[in-house]
């Protein structure tokens, strides 16, 4: 499975945040609209509303239901050093995602297509991330986003709108995070980048293709994409990552590059 | 397989994409303007997502597909090679996208869920639109809809027009779709699935009784002829098989295979 939780070994978000995840949530977490929102959640008690919520419309998948899943999150509690372990609960929905919300008492729900397309080294991998995510404090930033995204008209004027940009940043730049700890995790650069894809093209071809090899063909479509001068195409991409709030395939695979031919070396060592 | 030499799609073209053509082309303007927007559309949907979010597949990866993209050109006699994209979704159509090369962009859900003959239905359609005269200008309408929507007054009369046309055109594709499979069960089926009825639940036995339910939902009421008129982009899925049958037992499909056989 490439884990290290044998080793016992105790991983810092310092280690792993993407450095413009970084700069982005500082900038979420600095803003008034942010600390306003922070005050609601509190005051209102909604955190324990959400969870109330997921348990009347979502299947909770328990330590009883699954217990290999609890087997991971735990050794990825350690790998991780997180304080506590979400609830999962299992949505019914083609899309495959997964999304985590509060701070004390944290909540990952995954959807089904999720679960039913990933191997167990997969798995292993998205719950790892996870418990990395919660470690890095993602959690309070995802509840503000879900109730920007849920009741923002209701909230008092200008919270929602002040954060939509913010969050839509701190949101793409986030992914190369999840990157990078699905990496760490699974110790398989292959596997985490067929994980990025996974869906996006038939299990098969990904398989067979050495994402590692500088030459791939993968590569070189991204390169492509990337290395575009024309000034209204860029413009065009560029507003609607921000807009979209989610990054490129193209970026994101070419983040994880760099960062496994780097910082993700010296790690390794360091384990070894 | 029948292989139809010689067949365009002015041979099969439904009657009412011919009227909404017609007169959608006599601006010129309209027309100049949905080129260009077409070509650069093209241009930049490659650069700002295509090439960024999707993955290209090679004979390869998955020779079948290819190998099946391959047959059904050859029935509908189009002759470009053509690229294969791959994308996460849960849409029913596969994209065209037509730049230097034709690109075809399936979303998975298609190549997971469907059976080999609906795949063969569905890129039937989308290799009858690149074969069609005006493959860049859907396109171009595609991408002119969300913008002149936009443009007050103008939007208002514009968009009914132009949703117009695109709703047409899934007729003639549908008859595309239906030359490549050549099988009229095999059309009406996918077409239920669309109506999101699970593949596993399809039967041959059961089209005739749904053929009878399309027949009886396209006696629509003034109203409702109306809204479909106006805003939908998409003909309805039943009134889609309901044309198709319709030009099946005219004996207008059998005539053409006899003829470009």
């Amino acid at each position: 499975m490439g884990r290290y939780n044998q080793k016992n070994i105790h991983i810092d978000p310092s280690v792993y945040q993407h450095p413009a995840d970084r700069t982005a949530s500082d900038a979420v977490r600095k803003s008034e609209a942010f600390q306003k929102a922070l005050g609601l959640i509190s005051r209102f008690g909604i955190e324990k509303e959400i969870h109330g919520l997921y348990r009347a419309c979502y299947a909770q998948i328990t330590p009883s239901v699954s217990p290999a899943i609890h087997e991971m999150l735990k050794e990825a509690q350690e790998m991780f050093d997180v304080p506590v372990i979400p609830d999962i609960f299992l949505e019914r929905t083609y899309q495959m995602r997964v999304l985590l919300t509060g701070v004390e008492r944290p909540v990952v729900t995954v959807s089904s297509e999720l679960l039913r397309q990933m191997d167990e080294p997969m798995l292993w991998g998205l719950m790892a991330s996870e418990m990395a995510a919660v470690k890095a404090g993602f959690g309070e930033i995802k509840l503000i986003e879900w109730l920007c995204s849920t009741a923002g008209p209701l909230l008092p004027a200008g919270i929602a709108a002040s954060l939509k940009v913010l969050l839509k940043n701190w949101h793409r730049y986030a992914q190369y995070t999840y990157d990078r700890t699905t990496l760490i995790a699974g110790g398989d650069f292959n596997r985490a980048v067929r994980f990025m894809l996974l869906g996006e093209a038939p299990a098969g071809v990904l398989d067979k293709m050495d994402f590692l090899d500088p030459n791939n063909r993968y590569m070189k479509q991204c390169r492509s994409f990337l290395s575009e001068k024309d000034l209204v195409a860029n413009t065009v991409r560029g507003a609607g990552a921000v807009l979209s709030g989610g990054d490129f395939y193209a970026s994101r695979y070419m983040e994880l590059f760099r960062f496994y031919h780097s910082d993700y070396q010296d790690l390794i060592e360091e384990f070894e | 397989m029948i292989e139809l030499t010689g067949l365009q799609v002015k041979d099969f073209i439904h009657p009412e994409e011919s009227v909404a053509w017609n007169a959608l082309m006599k601006a010129t303007w309209l027309k100049r303007l949905l080129d260009w927007l077409g070509s650069y559309q093209a241009r930049l949907e490659l650069k700002t997502n295509l090439l960024g979010n999707t993955f290209g597949v090679t004979r390869e990866d998955m020779p079948e597909l290819y190998c099946m993209i391959r047959e059904v050109c050859d029935v509908l006699d189009y002759r470009q090679p053509i690229q294969v994209y791959v994308y996460r979704s849960s849409d029913l159509d596969i994209k065209i996208y037509y730049g230097d090369t034709p690109v075809l962009i399936y979303p998975d859900f298609i190549l997971n869920d469907y059976d080999r003959d609906m795949i063969r239905f569905e890129t039937g359609r989308a290799v009858t639109m690149l074969k069609s005269d005006n493959a860049q200008l859907r396109v171009a309408l595609w991408a002119a809809i969300p913008l002149v929507s936009g443009i007050p007054a103008v939007g208002e009369v514009a968009v009914p027009v132009l949703a117009s046309w695109l709703r047409k055109a899934d007729y003639t594709e549908d008859r595309g779709g239906l030359l490549v499979c050549q099988n009229m069960g095999i059309a009406a089926k996918t077409l239920m699935r669309r109506c999101g009825l699970p593949t596993r639940y399809i039967d041959v036995s059961v089209l005739p009784a749904y053929l009878r339910t399309c027949k009886a939902a396209s006696g629509l009421s003034g109203v409702s002829q109306a809204a479909q008129t106006l805003y939908r982009a998409a003909a309805w899925n039943n009134d889609r098989v309901t044309e198709l049958y319709k030009w099946y037992s005219s004996g207008m499909y059998d005539d053409l295979v006899e003829e470009f056989e």
